[in-house]
């Protein structure tokens, strides 16, 4: 056990065996292991001889909640923490207890050996992010670690053992491979977001975007571009803005932020788009930026839509401006007045320039807790209006206040998508008309009020005979004389004052005018028979007629007799004589320190007080001497003291003196410390009789310092020896005032130790607590459990923030008691930067998913949806709580839910990409096919975490694949029929090959079959090179009525049932294909016989209009709806009512109507469903 | 007498050969190209065995054989159906057709099948 004397707090050591292995106590399971442990027969030997610095390493590596491990001596003798077991895993714990490093790492002790030594020669050796793969919670996992190896010295400066910490990163690894995952999930964001994404790069003027950028913009496909490019495609009337914009981005003052809405000009299409660029700028610690990036949304539809409902608020304002009665509008939650009309402004009593766009009850404090706070704010929160009429409200008005009379309407302000955002105020005077009748009312009760229920007595006396008009209850009890006294003069009432000076006081102010005012001025009344003396203050008024004819006089008085009273009995008991003596006894007595007084040369008591006794822990016994008392004393020179005294009479003071005193319980020896004076009393003659002993006892606190300063010795001790560690390590007294500094703090902080020590770190270092809590739980921690582990933010000599885990505990001395803090500063700011990101990565998937119009979800591992972005709730009409979980299945169409969820089933085992086609029903109750994508979201190492998906409208290109389906099938069908008749003629032929006379005519019906499937192989053939642009055109001029007339002619000769009627004639020539300009023609006029199986005629019709040529082909026929139209000329489409009863490929339109395009003419349809079609098409001269 | 076949097609093209076929293996041949009026049609004509397209104005060839099957007065005249759409076997089961011709097909099995149902 480590003791201190007064005379030397040097540590001395004592070999007791059981003593010397405290310093070990706590340090968890291997604390117990290593006292258990039985060092004698290592290299280190038993823990009673180790050497000091291994006795402080050891205890710190104990109290450290990190991994510690000490390799000591040549042998590399290891001791290690509870810390460091993991990293020792199965296979080396225990067995590392206490042999050497070379034995238990052998099978790398070739790299690791020549390290140790070189440590040993005193070099410090380092290793950042160093894997290992450790079993820690039951699997094998990847985890990575800072080691840090560093050498113990002993007192003589030799290197004694090794010093290894470590430090586990594989958070912070983690976290940037996260953060790189989440990239990955930006960026997948990002493509099904359908947002342009740039980097610009302010040192070479470059800048790069994703291939959607660049086709907006219209660049090609280069890797970088000029940013001037970029700008001369923006709009002129945006281009300043936006390059001003970049500029302030790219200053540091400004934050980096960028944020603009500008148009952008296509340079091949150029097709005009507006979009909104958001980003960010990056600065390096020059403040320089080096890195500028950010995304770019088409929001042209958007603002389009933005500028109409702008429109419509701008016309919303001219009609309030204009309205004939007071109007506003206030915004926000707030109430911040939006606009206002001049009438409004009128009501609010002050101008324009006080109220506008400032919160109403800020801007008109005037109105506030009146009631009308609540009342907007319920209108804001339910939307409902509220109306009422003479609403009292006190406003201001030529430099008062007054109060005004309003009929009110509030009614909220809705925003395009119904939500509340503010409220629009009618507001009509009406104070006019109502405040007359209230003033009357007012003014009479306030008198009654005033006089009746004042506290004060109250009366008016009237004429010079001071007749009692009017009296309060107050007053009447002052007076005594009951209440049936109105009507009689006050003397007559009050006779017992007549020989008083009151007549003479009243009648003066009855004749002068003059108001008197008198304090405490003493009446007799009579109460009850007998005279009481009452005290008042009083105020005698002149009373007024209107033409101010003094006709009475008014009296208030205060009685204040209890405090005259009061008053007069502490005056009386102030002079009382005091006893001296007594006071000095007393004083003596109740001292706070002990005093004795001596008597004579044997210093005999003859005084002493409690305190006195108290500090010498004994019971004085007065008339025996100090000797007598404290045998003990005299070895120590106290005696020869006072005898000093006695016989020099020079006083002895002495701070912190130390003195042995026998303890009586064990009769042992405690040393005690006095702050000491011991003065000679002189007699009448000048001789010295006595001694005056004045003593306070200061052991507590000598102790205490002298614990501290031990506690200062072994901090820096320890602060020497982890002076290696790569973490802070502070060192500081219970006050918690720093001691000791490592490199690591140095490091860290920037502050060298002489700038810390002796200073509070804490409050240096700008110590900020993540929350309130920790700032209020960690000394509590620290008392209750010795430890406290947490994060803080703390500010570097440079200004700069750090994230800082720290982790501290107390160092206690032999007896348990605290005497240091130390604490383990470790810098894990990039680790909370990485988080950050995440964090804002996420944040910025979410915003994004929020704002964009795409249907996006995701999910926990188990498949259970828990978020929709807004699109996804906006497209089905439905709320979260009805979708999450498993509710989103209610909007699968019934047919592919079991398909789907089979799938979604083996996904969610399998982790593969699932991608589905599924119809959705939208909120109208329609169902509309998308393309789901379902990506899992995996940690690194493959464990699925959630899954993101969206959902893509694919509704058109289904239905057009099933169309293309369909004619596929249709044509195979299609080709069948001509195929049926060659195949049936050319067997015929051959049966009919004796019969020579029809052979030839078989033969030809074969060949028109033939020739038929060629036709319509050829007419699939255009519709497919329309598709590829390749369709060519052999362009002459020609008479286009005689290609008319050639047509009819020809489709004539097989329609049997019809006849075909042309009208009008072309006479000019046409320049264009003509075969191809006949066919659109052969197969309008083929559409109409085809789909009027029971009309008899078609009619073609010919007019020259303004510079073109309009053909018109019209059938008596089935005809269609309106909304076939448009889709008719589409390719494959089919009338879907027609389709099962008339053949066709769905091509034929879709073909003439490409040749009319071609030809920079036009094609439509007028058509009635049973009435009949007329196919129009036009061509310029 | 001959066996009366009445052929319902709006290909002329198939209309004709389907005639020149019959008429060598001596059947009388009547020919239509719209089929809503098929029970007046059967009145008519009293064939003994009617083929059918499947897709032909106005009705369908469907609805038609459903219109004969439905008939007290028709439904004994066997009806084939006549078609190239590849589902061509079932449907004939599910407008309970009496059999089927497909198109393209060869004429002895177009004979085979025909003197099969008419007789």
């Amino acid at each position: 056990m480590n003791k201190i004397t007064y005379h030397n707090t040097k540590i001395s050591k004592k070999n007791s065996k059981t003593e010397s292995l405290q310093f070990l106590s706590g340090g968890g399971e291997m604390g117990e292991l290593i006292r258990s442990f039985d060092w004698s027969k290592t290299a280190v030997g038993s823990p009673d001889t180790w050497p000091q610095s291994l006795h402080i390493a050891v205890r710190i590596m104990l109290d450290c909640p990190f991994g510690m491990y000490i390799a000591w001596g040549k042998e590399y003798i290891q001791l290690y923490n509870d810390g460091y077991r993991p990293i020792l895993g199965a296979t080396k714990h225990p067995q590392a207890l206490g042999i050497s490093t070379r034995q238990t790492f052998s099978e790398v002790w070739s790299t690791i050996g020549p390290m140790f030594d070189e440590v040993m020669q005193g070099t410090p050796v380092g290793f950042p992010d160093f894997i290992l793969h450790l079993d820690r919670n039951g699997f094998v996992e990847e985890c990575f670690f800072d080691f840090s190896y560093s050498p113990i010295r002993l007192e003589d400066g030799e290197v004694g053992g090794v010093l290894v910490t470590v430090i586990e990163t594989t958070e912070k690894v983690n976290n940037f491979k996260k953060l790189a995952e989440s990239n990955d999930q930006l960026n997948f964001a990002i493509e099904a977001t359908e947002l342009g994404t740039w980097e610009y790069n302010p040192i070479t003027n470059k800048f790069t975007g994703n291939n959607r950028l660049k086709d907006w913009f219209g660049f090609s496909q280069e890797v970088e571009i000029e940013l001037s490019l970029a700008i001369d495609l923006i709009v002129e009337k945006d281009r300043n803005r936006v390059a001003d914009a970049i500029q302030k981005a790219l200053q540091y003052e400004s934050g980096g932020v960028y944020d603009i809405e500008y148009g952008i000009i296509n340079s091949v299409t150029k097709q005009q788009r507006i979009v909104r660029a958001k980003g960010r700028a990056w600065f390096g610690e020059d403040k320089i930026a080096y890195r500028f990036n950010g995304t770019l949304q088409d929001i042209t539809k958007e603002t389009i839509a933005k500028n109409k409902i702008e429109e419509s608020e701008q016309s919303l304002r001219s009609i309030i401006l204009q309205a004939p009665v007071a109007m506003c509008i206030f915004k926000g939650e707030n109430f911040i007045v939006d606009l206002a009309n001049d009438r409004m402004f009128e009501l609010w009593g002050k101008p324009a320039i006080e109220v506008m766009h400032k919160p109403i009850f800020e801007a008109l404090p005037e109105a506030k807790g009146q009631g009308l706070e609540a009342i907007v704010q319920e209108v804001y929160s339910t939307g409902k209006t509220f109306s009422a009429d003479g609403v009292p409200v006190t406003l201001p008005r030529n430099g008062g206040i007054e109060l005004v009379y309003v009929n009110l309407v509030y009614e909220p302000y809705r925003e395009p998508d119904g939500k509340v955002s503010g409220i629009l105020a009618v507001a009509i005077d009406v104070t006019a008309q109502l405040t007359a009748s209230k003033q009357i009312d007012a003014s009479e009760k306030r008198l009654s009020k005033m006089v009746l229920q004042s506290p004060f007595a109250f009366a008016i006396l009237m004429g010079r005979d001071l007749v009692i008009t009017l009296a309060n209850d107050t007053m009447k009890q002052i007076w005594g004389k009951g209440t049936e006294i109105v009507g009689k003069p006050l003397f007559v009432v009050l006779p017992e004052l007549i020989k008083t000076v009151f007549p003479k006081l009243l009648d003066d102010v009855y004749i002068t005018g003059v108001p008197h005012l008198e304090k405490e001025i003493l009446a007799k009344l009579e109460h009850d028979g007998v005279l009481r003396d009452m005290y008042f203050n009083l105020v005698y008024q002149p009373f007024q007629d209107a033409d101010d004819t003094i006709i009475g006089v008014t009296v208030i008085a205060i009685e204040i007799t209890e405090q005259v009273n009061a008053k007069r009995q502490i005056e009386a008991s102030e002079h009382r004589l005091s006893d001296e003596r007594m006071v000095l006894y007393n004083s003596f007595m109740n001292a706070p320190a002990g005093i004795s007084i001596l008597k004579g040369e044997n210093h005999i008591y003859e005084f002493v007080n409690a305190e006195y006794e108290k500090s010498v822990d004994r019971k004085i016994t007065l008339g025996k001497t100090v000797q007598e008392h404290f045998p003990e004393i005299e070895q120590q020179g106290l005696i020869a003291i006072l005898n000093n005294v006695f016989s020099t009479g020079e006083p002895f003071i002495a701070n912190e003196f130390p003195v042995e005193l026998n303890n009586k319980n064990n009769g042992k020896l405690d040393l005690h410390y006095y702050n000491s004076a011991i003065q000679p009393i002189k007699d009448e003659k000048g001789d010295i009789v006595r001694l005056l002993s004045h003593g306070v006892e200061v052991s507590q606190q000598v102790k205490a310092r002298q614990q501290i300063e031990e506690a200062n010795n072994q901090l820096r001790t320890a602060a020497a020896l982890t002076e290696n560690i790569a973490d802070a390590v502070v060192g500081t007294d219970m006050d918690f005032k720093t001691i000791s500094w490592n490199k690591g703090a140095e490091n860290l902080y920037g502050y060298a130790s002489e700038e810390v020590i002796g200073n509070y770190a804490m409050a240096l270092l700008g110590t900020q607590f993540l929350s309130d809590e920790d700032m209020q739980a960690w000394p509590k921690a620290l008392d209750a459990t010795g430890k406290w582990q947490g994060e803080v933010v703390q500010s570097k000599k440079d200004g700069t923030q750090v994230s800082v885990l720290v982790s501290i505990s107390y160092v206690y001395d032999e007896k348990g008691k605290p005497i240091a803090a130390v604490a383990v500063n470790r810098d894990i700011t990039d680790r909370k930067k990485a988080e950050e990101k995440i964090a804002a990565s996420e944040t910025k998937f979410r915003t994004l998913s929020e704002t964009i119009p795409h249907m996006i979800w995701t999910a926990t591992p188990d498949g259970k949806k828990n978020f929709f972005n807004n699109y996804f709730l906006d497209y089905t009409g439905l709320s979260f709580e009805e979708l999450e979980g498993d509710g989103w299945q209610k909007i699968i169409f019934p047919d592919d839910l079991g398909k789907e969820l089979q799938q979604w089933q083996h996904t969610l085992k399998t982790g593969e990409d699932l991608r589905i086609e599924k119809r959705i029903r939208q909120h109208d109750g329609t169902y509309q096919w998308h393309l789901n994508h379902s990506i899992a979201q995996k940690d690194n190492e493959g464990n699925i975490i959630g899954w993101i998906g969206t959902s893509t409208d694919i509704h058109e290109q289904k239905i057009k694949e099933q169309q293309k389906d369909e004619f596929i099938s249709i044509a195979s069908h299609e080709m069948k029929t001509p195929l049926t008749t060659a195949k049936g003629y050319i067997e015929l032929l051959l049966l009919s090959l004796s019969e020579e006379n029809q052979t030839a005519l078989y033969a030809s019906k074969a060949n028109q079959a033939v020739e038929k499937l060629h036709d319509l192989v050829t007419e699939l053939l255009d519709a497919s090179k329309i598709q590829n642009g390749q369709l060519n055109f052999n362009i002459t001029t020609f008479d286009f009525n005689k290609m008319v007339d050639e047509a009819i002619e020809n489709m004539q000769h097989s329609a049997k049932n019809h006849i075909i009627q042309k009208t009008g004639n072309c006479l000019q020539q046409i320049t264009g294909d003509r075969s191809r300009l006949q066919q659109v023609l052969i197969n309008l006029l083929s559409n109409a016989i085809k789909y009027s199986p029971n009309a008899d005629k078609v009619l073609v019709k010919i007019e020259e209009l303004n510079n073109k040529i309009q053909v018109a082909v019209q059938d008596f026929g089935i005809g269609m709806s309106g909304m076939h139209s448009d889709k008719i000329f589409d390719r494959y489409y089919r009338v879907p009512e027609h389709a099962v009863h008339f053949q066709g490929l769905g091509i034929g339109l879709y073909i003439s109507n490409n040749i009319i395009q071609r030809h920079e003419g036009k094609m439509w349809v007028e058509s009635e469903p049973d009435k009949g079609s007329i196919f129009f098409f036009t061509l310029p001269i | 007498m001959k066996k009366v076949i009445l052929i319902y097609d709006d290909d002329e093209e198939i209309l004709l050969l389907c005639r020149a076929i019959l008429s060598k293996y001596d059947y009388a041949v009547e020919t239509l190209s719209k089929c809503e009026n098929i029970i007046s049609d059967i009145e008519s004509l009293q064939p003994d065995l009617i083929l059918m397209d499947l897709w032909i104005p106005l009705i369908g060839g469907e609805k038609a054989i459903e219109i004969v099957k439905q008939n007290q007065s028709t439904k004994q005249t066997p009806v084939l159906l006549f078609s190239a759409n590849a589902d061509i076997k079932d449907i004939s089961k599910k407008v309970k057709a009496d059999g089927y011709v497909e198109k393209p097909f060869a004429i002895i099995t177009f004979i085979e099948t025909i003197q099969k149902h008419a007789g």
